[in-house]
């Protein structure tokens, strides 16, 4: 278990102070955009930046806060995996026991096993410079993981690599991660590999977390809308109220109750329906006709982005696409329950 | 065949370049007779001079070394107050004529005596010290080593410096959490790592104190076959109308130079600023 509490750290202008508690077997996923804070965080875990007085870290109950990095039993990958040039495979993963001067037949012995973990032993005569992108975190990740460290930290590990890659290494992540039962802090700003690899997800902004929860919380009740964003939700409107007291936005006035003081909302795309009739249905109240502006294929389902008093993306499946005959610069009316709308806190 | 303008445009230069310093050795080489070299491999002068100058670049070379990585290593990842006005001083060393540095030392040491002089018992200690310290170098072998010290260190510290620049901290700090100190991650991860470098500034070094002449004349004088190295034989030899024979010198410095710096090159298995070595 990492319990983090009250962490300050400055650095120039920037401050960062988080509080955060991350369970003994979860795989926690830090997103947020370039230079909120993530990278200084896992640095100021893994002890190469100082905290401030005040600060608190602890991992399985005991203090680390102003230990040594060695001292730690911190596992850590940066970005590119940062792999030591001057050794070959072997030697990299070996580093560490080496340090600690362990018996040459258990580093060989244990080198074996990690290695054939992570599917690299094929790899380990070979040197870094010949590696690829995917083998390269696959060795980064060895060389973490053969200290049998308490936490792990991984700094965008798998950013740099082509989709196919970034599927197998987070999918092997995933599989060492729930073998080895260690809590990991895993860091990036993609949504597709929180959505593969987060138990829970933590979003950054400027050196705090904005808001944590299962993926399903943060992504169904975004805090606000750098939130909504990262969670890769479109549909971002700024509410307007009606004389009536109605909520409204672009004079399109929608059936959902308003909260005084918030002044954006998103309308949940995978909640907004086509409409296959023109009868009232009092379960989706909200209707709204528009051109097909764009078709894009995600996977197995369609995105929909419909033009109308609002600029609404939507979801569908193929066959209901080919079913309802939508193409694009066709009008087709949607329909979506007052639960698809979700009001925003400013940011 | 298509004749390919880009690569003829840039080889131009280089051919310009590399027939000049042909031209001037061949000019050498033709203007000397055999038996100039053989008399010349043959004096005893000679022999003394090349061993001492063998002698002190290399030993030079190492205290440049010894100097220079670690001083490199603080100026490129150790932030503190005037680290700027450090990193000018050491360039100051490569702008300045070498006989400005030569003279500067001499002036050093000259301190001792206006110190020695002085009311204050503190000054006068360390007056007497500077004068010790004048003693050890002044006209003496030391003297050589120290003049071709303060020439050939700046240029292993910019070599060395950049090195390090160019080396993301985070090897190191990774290194530290597998388990290393930060003398550990240092001499495991980031030394290593830097070896290419080091040995760029430390060839460097050498090639300066190797060549060295005015600075050596000024702190160290020329006295046959005890401060007289190959640059002050050129120059003594000349100066008394042997012409071929400070030519034959020349040569034996060029031939000298090219073996060291090419096996050098072969062993280390790369050119000095990276890339396969073509032999």
């Amino acid at each position: 278990m990492i319990e983090i509490s009250n962490l300050r750290h400055k650095a120039g202008e920037f401050q960062l102070g988080v509080n955060l508690i991350i369970a003994a077997d979860e795989y926690f996923v830090l997103l947020g955009k370039t230079g909120c804070g993530k990278t200084l965080l896992l640095e100021c875990l893994s002890g190469l930046r100082e905290c401030e007085n005040g600060s608190s870290i602890k991992i399985n109950g005991r203090t680390i806060t102003f230990a040594e990095p060695r001292e730690r039993s911190i596992g850590y990958v940066p970005q590119e995996g940062a792999l030591f040039t001057h050794l070959n495979v072997f030697e990299n993963i070996a580093f560490s026991l080496r340090v600690t001067r362990i018996e040459k037949y258990d580093i060989v012995r244990r080198v074996g096993q990690i290695a054939e973990l992570l599917g690299i032993s094929y790899l380990l005569t070979r040197t870094i410079k010949g590696l690829s992108g995917g083998e390269r975190q696959r060795v980064a990740l060895a060389r973490a993981l053969i200290r049998k460290p308490s936490v792990l930290l991984l700094d965008e590990p798998v950013s740099a690599l082509d989709e196919g890659t970034r599927d197998a290494v987070c999918a092997e992540l995933l599989t060492i991660q729930r073998e080895m039962k260690i809590p990991v802090i895993h860091v990036c700003h993609s949504f597709d590999e929180a959505s593969i690899l987060a138990d829970r997800v933590g979003i950054m902004r400027n050196g705090s977390i904005a808001q944590q929860g299962t993926l399903e919380e943060v992504y169904r009740f975004p805090l606000d809308a750098y939130v909504a964003r990262m969670m890769r939700l479109e549909n971002i409107f700024t509410a307007s109220l009606t004389p009536e007291g109605k909520l409204s936005a672009n004079g399109f006035v929608l059936s959902a109750e308003p909260i005084n003081g918030f002044r954006k909302f998103i309308i949940h795309p995978h909640l907004v329906r086509i409409a296959k009739s023109n009868n009232h249905n009092p379960d989706m109240p909200n209707r709204m006709s528009g051109i097909v502006k764009e078709l894009h294929r995600r996977g197995a389902i369609t995105g929909i982005v419909l033009d109308g008093p609002l600029l609404l993306t939507l979801y569908a499946m193929p066959d209901e696409i080919e079913e309802t005959g939508i193409v694009r610069g066709k009008e087709i009316s949607v329909t979506f329950p007052a639960q698809a709308i979700h009001m925003l806190t400013d940011e | 065949m298509k004749i390919k303008a880009f690569p003829i445009l840039f080889s131009i230069p280089l051919a310009i370049l590399t027939g000049a310093i042909t031209l001037i050795i061949i000019a050498d080489i033709s203007y000397v007779h055999k038996s100039d070299i053989i008399s010349t491999l043959l004096s005893k002068d000679i022999v003394s001079s090349m061993i001492l100058t063998l002698e002190t670049s290399i030993l030079t070379t190492v205290i440049s070394v010894i100097i220079a990585v670690p001083s490199s290593y603080a100026l490129s990842r150790f932030k503190f107050p005037g680290a700027f006005v450090l990193d000018t001083l050491i360039d100051l060393l490569i702008v300045v004529p070498v006989l400005v540095v030569g003279v500067s030392i001499l002036v050093f040491f000259r301190m001792g005596f206006l110190l020695e002089s002085s009311p204050f018992p503190p000054a006068v200690l360390v007056g007497k010290v500077i004068q010790w310290l004048g003693d050890v170098f002044i006209y003496q072998r030391a003297g050589i080593v120290l003049a071709q010290f303060f020439c050939s260190v700046p240029f292993a510290v910019r070599v060395i410096k950049s090195t390090f620049d160019d080396m993301s901290p985070r090897t190191e700090h990774v290194a530290q959490t597998l388990g290393c100190s930060r003398r550990q991650a240092f001499f495991k991860v980031s030394l290593p790592l830097a070896s290419q470098g080091i040995f760029a500034g430390a060839v460097l070094a050498w090639a300066r104190a190797f060549g060295l002449f005015g600075p050596i004349s000024i702190v160290a004088g020329a006295v046959r076959q005890k401060t007289e190295v190959l640059s002050t034989s050129i120059f003594l030899e000349i100066s008394i109308g042997q012409l071929e024979t400070g030519i034959a010198l020349s040569l034996l410095m060029v031939v000298i130079a090219s073996a060291i710096l090419m096996l050098l090159r072969i062993a280390s298995g790369k050119t000095l600023f990276g890339g396969k070595v073509q032999v």
